[in-house]
C-alpha cells in the first residue's frame, strides 16, 4: 500500500530561516556583551594564573564557552557574573593540571627580575611575594579581593557578580586583606617597636 | 608594636580602612608606639593594595578578542536541544531498569549445581556399577539413599567408581527393563555414560522397517451407532 505524506511546501524553509535568524540573534548580543566583558573574563584569569599567556587562553576558552550556553542563560543580566564563574573556575583546573607551572614561575621570576631596574627590585619582589599569598588565599576570599582591586568595581557590583550579599563581600575583602598582610608583613620594613 | 589593649582594634581598623573611633584616636595622639606601629601598617597596606590593582588590573592583550571573534565564527552556533534534559533522563532510568531486570531474571547458563539428599540410613541395595571399582564402600560416605526419601523403591543404584566418571542412577522396579533397554540403546558420551551391571549391554541392534503395502482401499459408511459414542 502506498504512504502519502501531507508537505507543506515552505514549512521547512520557513522554519530554517527562523533557526537562522534566532542564531544571529544569539550571535549579535553574545558579540556585543563580548567587547566589554573580555576583560573581565582575561582579569579573573590572570589574577588566578600570574601568567599573560595562559590567562589569555583561559579567557578565550571561558568566552567561547560562554557562548556555546548563552541561549540557555535565562537571566542575561547575569552574564557577566556567570563569566566570572566560568573563568575562575577554568583557571583554578588550570592552574591545577599545570606541571610546569613551577618553571613557568621561575622563568618569569628570572625575566621580571631582568626588566626591573635597580631601584625597584624591591617594589617587584614584594609584587612576587604578594601574588604568591594571593595563591595561598581560600578561593572564596581571593576572588572577592580580585574583584573588588579591580578598576570600577565597588563592594556592590562584586556582591552582585558574586551573588552575595555586600556585608558577605566586605567580611571576604577583610579577611584576605588580613591575611595578606600577615603574611607580608616581613617583606616590608619594621616598625619601631615599644 | 602596638599596645597589647589596642592591637586588635587598631589592626582590624587598618584592615578595614575604615575611620578610627575616637578612644583609638586619643590613644594614638598620647601613645608614640602605637603610632609608628599605625603608619607602619597602614604603609603595608597601601602595598598591598597598589600590588592588588596591578595584579588585577593587568593590560587586556589585543589579540584577545580577534581571537574569540574568529573562534566564534568558526564554531557553529549551538542548537537547543531536541529532547529536553528530564526527557533524556527518563529515558536514561528506563534503560537503566531494564538492564538491572534482564539481569535479575535471565537464567544462568551455568549448569546446576547437583544436590544429592541427604543419606541418614544405610543403603538398601547397592550394586556395582563399575565391576573395576571396590566393592568396599568408603565408611566415611556410604553409598545409597535412604528408602525413606523416595516413594517408589530404589532397586538399582549403580554406584560410582569416580566421582566424574559414574554418576550415580536410580532406577524403579519397574523401569529397569526399559532403563535397560535405554542404556543399551543410547550412545551417550564416555564421560558421562553411566555403567550398569545388572543388565549388560546389549549389541546394537538394527531394525529394519519395512515400508507398510495397501493393496486396496475399501470405504464404507459410518455406523450411526459407533458415531453415537462420542457424540456428546
Amino acid at each position: 500500500m502506498q504512504e502519502l505524506i501531507l508537505i507543506e511546501p515552505g514549512s521547512t524553509a520557513n522554519a530554517e530561516w527562523m533557526r537562522e535568524a534566532k542564531r544571529s540573534a544569539v550571535r549579535s548580543e553574545f558579540e556585543e556583551r563580548l567587547a566589554d566583558s573580555s576583560a573581565l573574563a582575561y582579569r579573573v584569569a590572570r589574577g588566578v594564573l600570574r601568567n599573560d599567556a595562559d590567562a589569555e587562553d583561559v579567557a578565550q576558552e571561558s568566552l567561547l564557552r560562554a557562548f556555546r550556553k548563552f541561549s540557555r542563560l535565562r537571566d542575561r543580566n547575569r552574564f557577566r557574573a556567570w563569566l566570572v564563574r566560568i573563568s575562575f573556575r577554568l583557571a583554578l583546573d588550570r592552574l591545577r593540571s599545570s606541571k610546569r607551572r613551577e618553571l613557568r614561575e621561575a622563568e618569569w621570576m628570572r625575566e621580571q627580575e631582568r626588566l626591573q631596574p635597580g631601584s625597584s627590585h624591591s617594589s617587584g619582589e614584594f609584587q612576587q611575594h604578594l601574588e604568591g599569598a594571593m595563591a595561598e588565599l581560600p578561593e572564596k576570599l581571593r576572588l572577592a579581593l580580585l574583584l573588588s582591586a579591580m578598576e570600577g568595581h565597588s563592594l556592590e557590583e562584586v556582591s552582585v557578580l558574586l551573588a552575595v550579599p555586600v556585608g558577605t563581600v566586605k567580611s571576604r575583602v577583610f579577611f584576605a586583606r588580613k591575611q595578606l598582610a600577615e603574611k607580608l608583613r616581613c617583606f616590608v620594613k619594621p616598625t619601631t617597636n615599644r | 608594636m602596638f599596645c597589647e589593649a589596642y592591637n586588635q582594634s587598631l589592626k582590624d581598623a587598618v584592615a578595614s580602612g575604615e575611620a578610627l573611633t575616637l578612644a583609638l584616636q586619643q590613644h594614638l595622639a598620647s601613645c608614640e608606639s602605637c603610632r609608628a606601629a599605625f603608619a607602619g601598617e597602614q604603609s603595608l597596606f597601601a602595598a598591598i593594595d597598589s600590588g592588588l590593582r596591578a595584579a588585577a588590573n593587568s593590560e587586556v592583550p589585543t589579540t584577545l578578542t580577534p581571537r574569540v571573534h574568529v573562534a566564534i565564527n568558526n564554531k557553529p552556533t549551538p542548537q537547543p536541544r531536541r529532547f529536553p534534559l528530564p526527557v533524556w533522563g527518563f529515558a536514561g532510568a528506563v534503560v537503566t531498569a531494564a538492564t538491572v531486570l534482564a539481569l535479575l531474571y535471565v537464567p544462568s547458563r551455568r549448569p546446576p549445581i547437583p544436590v544429592e539428599p541427604p543419606r541418614t540410613s544405610p543403603p538398601p541395595i547397592v550394586a556395582r556399577a563399575n565391576p573395576l571399582a571396590p566393592s568396599v564402600p568408603n565408611s566415611s560416605r556410604p553409598d545409597g539413599v535412604s528408602p525413606l526419601q523416595h516413594k517408589r523403591p530404589v532397586a538399582l543404584v549403580a554406584s560410582r567408581t569416580s566421582k566424574s566418571e559414574f554418576p550415580e542412577v536410580l532406577v524403579p522396579d519397574e523401569e529397569r527393563l526399559a532403563f535397560a533397554q535405554f542404556m543399551a540403546h543410547a550412545s551417550l558420551p564416555a564421560s558421562t555414560s553411566a555403567k550398569t551391571s545388572l543388565v549388560p549391554r546389549a549389541p546394537r541392534e538394527f531394525v529394519e522397517i519395512v515400508p507398510v503395502q495397501i493393496v486396496s482401499l475399501e470405504l464404507k459408511p459410518l455406523d450411526p451407532k459407533e458415531g453415537r459414542q462420542f457424540d456428546y
